[in-house]
C-alpha cells in the first residue's frame, strides 16, 4: 500500500534534497544518486507484484472515494511503473560515466522526470495526470537543451512551440470534460462519460488525439523528434526514445478507454484510424531513416517507425493487439536504450557523429560494437531476439482480425530496417588501410549497456512469464468497468477474479 | 449565446492565428500566452452561477460560484508563466548564437 | 498560399468551438447524473478542512497533491534557467533616477512584504493564498534591483542562499506530506494528522493549510527572484 505513494515522493524527496546533498555531504553524492534509483526500482518492483494480484488504491489525504485524488494502479501501470523505474536506473548508471559537467542540475532534473512519469502512470485523477504530463514535458524541453551549442537550443525552441500547444489542447478538453460531466476522477467518469452529447465527444476527442499525438509523434505531429532525440545528451535520447513516448500513449489510451466503450469506438471507425496512421508512421520512419547520415538521427527515425508498430497493434482493439502491443513497448525500451547507449560510447570517444565516418570502429572498440551488432540484428527483429517474438505476435493478431495491410507493412518495414541496420554494421566491421590503435574504455562506461543487452536472452527464451503479466493488463482497458469498480466497489468484474 | 464565449473562441483563434502566421520568436510565444490566457477566462466564465458569490463563506450564502475551475486556473496560470520563461531564456540564447529572431533562418538541422 | 491554409484550418477551429459552447452551456437531460462534486466542496469544505476560503481548501487540502505537482513545476523552471543561462560577469551598473524615486521606493519595501505576508497568512480567510504571497514577495526583489542597480560582487553568494530557501520551501512540503503517513494516516492528510483544525473563522485554524502557505509562498518567492536575476544578467 505505502509502495505506491513512496513510488512518487521518493525521487521527488531525491531531487529537491539534492542540492544539500551536494552542498553538505558531497562525498556520499555517487551512492546517494544510485540508492535512490535502487530503491525506486525495488518499490516499483515490489508493487508490481501487489498489483498483479489485486489493483489497488491510494487515497491522497485519506478522502473519501471520489473526492480527493486517488492513486489507481492497475495491471498496466504496475508493468509501466517497473519498466520506467528500471530503465531510468540503468541510464543513472550510465550517466554516472557519461555526464561530466553541470552535475548538480542534471540529476536534480533526472530525478524529477523520473519522479513525472511515475506519477503520470499511476494517477488516477484527469487533472493531476496533466500536472504531471506538464512536469514531464518540460523536464524534457530543458534537458534536450544541455549540451549548450545552437542546434540544441534550436532543437529545444521547436520541441516546446509544439509542446505548449499540445499542452493547451489537452487542457482545453480537460475543462471541456469537467464541465459536461462534473468530475475530474478517471473512475467516475467511466460512468459519467456517457452524459456527454457526442457532438462534444467528438471535438473531445479530437483534441486528446492531437494533444497527445504530438508527444508520441505520430506523423503529420512527428517533426520535433528527429531534432530534439539527436542533439539531445545521449543517456537522456535513451530515456526520451525508450519510455517518455511511452507514457504520453498510456495516457492517451486511458482517457480515450474511458471516454468511450469499444463498440462506440468501433462504430466511429476509430480501429481504421489508428491502423492507418501506424502504417503511414511506420513508413515514414523507416523511410526517412534510410537516407540519412547522422547515427542518433537515424535512430530516431527508427523510433518514431517503432511507434507505428505499436499504434498498429493497438488499432485491433482486441486482447491479442493489445498485449502485442504492450510487449513490444517492453522490448523497445530495452533494445533503443542500448543502442542509444552504445551510439553514445561511439560519439564520445572517437568524436565523430556522421555514419560515414564509423569505418573501422568496430575493431577499436571491440565491446560495444558487438552490443551494437546485437541490439541492431535485435530491433529489426530476427528470430533469436525478443523484438521478434512482439512483431510476431503483432503479426498473427492483425492477420487473424483480418487487416493485410497492416500485417504485410510490419513485415516490409521490417526488411526496409535490416538494410539500413545492416548498412552501419558493414561500416564498423571493414577493413581500413591505415592501422587503428585500440581507444581505451573504462568499463563503468560499458557496464550499463552490458547489462541491459543482458536482458535480450530472457526476454527472448521465457516470453510466457512476461506474457502472464501482460495478460490481465487489456482487460482493464477495454472493458472500463473494471477499472471503475478498482475505485468505487461494485462485484462485476469482467473476465477477473472468477 | 453569451457573449464570453463568443470572446474566449476569439482569443484562441487569435493566439493560434499569431503562432502559425508570424516568424518572430517573440511574437510566437506572446501567441501562445494569449492561448493560455483565453482558457483561464473560459475556466472562470465556465465557473459562475447568476447571483453566486465568491467561495468565502463568512456568512450563509444561498447561491456560491463553483470553486474547483478556479483551482484549476491557479495551476494553469502557473505552468504557462513557467513555460513563458523558459521560452524567453532560448530566445535569448538563440539570438546570441543565430544574430536573428526570425524562426525561418534559424533551421541548422536538416533532414 | 500557405496563408489561405492557415485562415481555413482556423476558421474550421472556430467554427467546430462555436457549436461545441452552443452544446455546452444548453440545459441538459442528463443533469442528475452529473457528479456533484463541487456541492459535496461547499457544503462539507468548512466543516472538513476548517478553512473558510474554498478554493484555498481545495488547493491545499483535498488536492494538495496538485500543489505539490505545480510547486515542482516552478523548481523545475528555476533549476532550467540556472542551468542555461551562462555565469558571466556584468559590469557593475548604476542607475540614475531621482532622489523622490530612491526615498518612495525605500519607504514602501517594508509595507510591501507585510502584504506579501499578510496575503499568506489569511489565505484560509480571504483570497490570497501561498501563490500570490510568493509573487509580491518576488516584486519587492525586482523593485530593489531595477532601482538600486545590479551588483555583481554579492550577487553569487546571494543567488547561492535563495536557492537553498527555495529548497527548503520545496521539502518543507514534503515533510509536512510525510508527516501525515508517519501520524498512521495517508499523504498530505490534514484532520487525520493530528493538526488541530481550529474555529473556523479564526487566524490559528485549519490545521497544515497555513504551514503549507508559508512554505509555497517562501518557495515561489525566492523562486521567481532567482528568475529575474538570471535572465537579466543575460546579454
Amino acid at each position: 500500500m505505502i509502495a505506491a505513494i513512496f513510488l512518487i515522493v521518493v525521487p521527488l524527496l531525491a531531487g529537491f534534497s539534492f542540492l544539500f546533498i551536494d552542498k553538505y555531504l558531497a562525498k556520499f553524492r555517487k551512492l546517494f544518486i544510485l540508492g535512490t534509483g535502487l530503491i525506486t526500482l525495488l518499490l516499483s518492483i515490489e508493487l508490481l507484484i501487489q498489483v498483479i494480484k489485486h489493483p489497488l488504491v491510494y487515497n491522497l489525504g485519506n478522502w473519501k472515494e471520489g473526492i480527493g485524488i486517488s492513486l489507481i494502479i492497475d495491471p498496466l501501470g504496475g508493468i509501466l511503473a517497473v519498466l520506467i523505474a528500471f530503465i531510468s536506473f540503468i541510464i543513472i548508471l550510465y550517466s554516472l560515466s557519461y555526464i561530466k559537467n553541470h552535475q548538480l542540475k542534471y540529476y536534480t532534473l533526472l530525478f524529477l522526470l523520473i519522479t513525472g512519469m511515475l506519477g503520470m502512470v499511476l494517477t488516477g485523477d484527469l487533472f493531476n495526470l496533466y500536472v504531471f504530463f506538464e512536469i514531464t514535458s518540460i523536464i524534457s524541453y530543458v534537458l534536450v537543451a544541455f549540451n549548450k551549442n545552437d542546434t540544441s537550443f534550436e532543437a529545444s525552441f521547436k520541441y516546446m512551440i509544439i509542446g505548449s500547444i499540445s499542452g493547451i489542447l489537452i487542457l482545453l478538453a480537460i475543462i471541456l470534460i469537467y464541465q459536461s460531466t462534473g468530475t475530474l476522477n478517471l473512475a467516475q467518469l467511466v460512468i459519467t462519460a456517457r452524459v456527454i452529447p457526442i457532438q462534444l465527444k467528438k471535438v473531445i476527442t479530437v483534441l486528446i488525439l492531437i494533444g497527445f499525438g504530438a508527444k508520441f509523434a505520430v506523423v503529420p505531429l512527428h517533426t520535433w523528434l528527429p531534432d530534439a532525440h539527436s542533439t539531445a545528451p545521449s543517456p537522456i535520447s535513451a530515456l526520451l526514445s525508450g519510455v517518455v513516448i511511452k507514457v504520453f500513449l498510456y495516457a492517451l489510451l486511458r482517457v480515450l478507454f474511458i471516454l468511450f466503450k469499444v463498440d462506440e469506438l468501433l462504430a466511429l471507425d476509430f480501429n481504421n484510424l489508428f491502423l492507418y496512421s501506424g502504417v503511414i508512421t511506420l513508413f515514414t520512419g523507416h523511410l526517412l531513416a534510410y537516407r540519412q547520415d547522422k547515427l542518433k538521427r537515424l535512430l530516431a527515425y527508427s523510433s518514431i517507425a517503432q511507434i507505428g508498430y505499436i499504434l498498429i497493434g493497438i488499432g485491433l482493439f482486441n486482447e491479442r493487439g493489445l498485449e502485442g502491443a504492450i510487449y513490444h513497448v517492453i522490448n523497445h525500451a530495452v533494445v533503443k536504450g542500448v543502442l542509444f547507449m552504445t551510439a553514445g560510447i561511439f560519439i564520445l570517444k572517437t568524436k565523430k557523429k556522421n555514419i560515414g565516418d564509423l569505418k573501422g570502429v568496430g575493431y577499436q572498440l571491440p565491446l560495444s560494437s558487438f552490443i551494437f551488432t546485437v541490439s541492431a540484428l535485435n530491433i529489426v527483429g530476427l528470430p533469436p531476439f525478443n523484438s521478434f517474438i512482439s512483431k510476431w505476435l503483432l503479426l498473427h493478431a492483425a492477420l487473424k482480425a483480418g487487416f493485410i495491410i497492416p500485417a504485410s507493412s510490419i513485415l516490409l518495414g521490417s526488411l526496409i530496417s535490416l538494410s539500413y541496420y545492416l548498412r552501419i554494421i558493414i561500416l564498423l566491421y571493414s577493413k581500413v588501410k591505415e592501422e587503428l590503435t585500440s581507444i581505451k574504455i573504462s568499463y563503468q562506461l560499458q557496464l550499463a549497456p552490458l547489462l541491459l543487452s543482458l536482458f535480450y536472452l530472457p526476454l527472448a527464451l521465457f516470453p510466457n512469464f512476461l506474457l502472464l503479466l501482460i495478460k490481465k493488463a487489456p482487460l482493464f482497458l477495454l472493458k472500463t468497468i473494471n477499472y471503475y469498480n478498482i475505485l468505487l466497489g461494485g462485484k462485476e468484474w469482467i473476465g477477473l477474479f472468477g | 449565446m453569451q457573449f464570453i464565449y463568443l470572446v474566449v473562441i476569439i482569443l484562441f483563434c487569435l493566439g493560434l492565428y499569431t503562432i502559425l502566421m508570424n516568424t518572430n520568436l517573440i511574437k510566437i510565444i506572446i501567441g501562445i500566452n494569449i492561448m493560455d490566457s483565453s482558457l483561464v477566462l473560459l475556466l472562470v466564465a465556465l465557473s459562475y452561477k447568476p447571483a453566486g458569490t465568491a467561495p468565502i463563506i463568512d456568512k450563509q450564502y444561498s447561491v456560491i460560484v463553483d470553486p474547483i475551475p478556479q483551482a484549476l486556473a491557479l495551476t494553469a496560470i502557473v505552468i504557462g508563466a513557467s513555460i513563458t520563461a523558459l521560452m524567453l531564456l532560448l530566445t535569448i540564447k538563440l539570438n546570441r548564437y543565430y544574430n536573428t529572431l526570425d524562426i525561418s533562418e534559424i533551421r541548422r538541422l536538416r533532414g | 498560399m500557405r496563408r489561405i491554409y492557415i485562415l481555413a484550418l482556423i476558421l474550421i477551429l472556430a467554427s467546430l468551438l462555436f457549436f461545441t459552447f452552443y452544446d455546452l452551456i444548453q440545459p441538459k437531460e442528463f443533469i442528475d447524473d452529473k457528479a456533484q462534486i463541487s456541492e459535496y466542496y461547499i457544503e462539507h469544505g468548512v466543516k472538513e478542512t476548517g478553512a473558510i476560503n474554498l478554493v484555498t481548501a481545495i488547493l491545499f487540502d483535498y488536492r494538495a497533491f496538485d500543489t505539490l505537482g505545480e510547486a515542482t513545476v516552478i523548481f523545475i523552471a528555476v533549476s532550467a534557467i540556472s542551468l542555461l543561462a551562462t555565469k558571466e560577469r556584468v559590469l557593475v551598473s548604476d542607475t540614475n533616477f531621482s532622489p523622490i524615486v530612491y526615498q518612495g521606493i525605500s519607504f514602501i519595501i517594508p509595507f510591501l512584504y507585510i502584504l506579501a505576508f499578510y496575503l499568506i497568512f489569511y489565505g484560509h480567510l480571504s483570497p490570497g493564498g501561498g501563490f500570490t504571497g510568493g509573487v509580491v514577495i518576488a516584486t519587492t526583489f525586482v523593485l530593489l534591483k531595477m532601482t538600486f542597480g545590479i551588483r555583481y560582487s554579492k550577487e553569487e553568494k546571494s543567488l547561492q542562499r535563495r536557492s537553498l530557501i527555495e529548497s527548503i520551501g520545496a521539502l518543507g512540503f514534503i515533510l509536512v506530506g510525510i508527516l501525515g503517513i508517519i501520524m498512521g494516516d495517508n499523504f498530505l492528510a490534514n484532520e487525520g494528522a493530528g493538526f488541530h483544525l481550529g474555529i473556523a473563522g479564526q487566524l490559528l485554524s485549519a490545521g497544515v493549510i497555513p504551514i503549507l502557505n508559508l512554505f509555497t509562498g517562501v518557495k515561489v518567492g525566492s523562486g521567481l527572484a532567482i528568475i529575474f536575476h538570471r535572465l537579466v544578467r543575460e546579454e
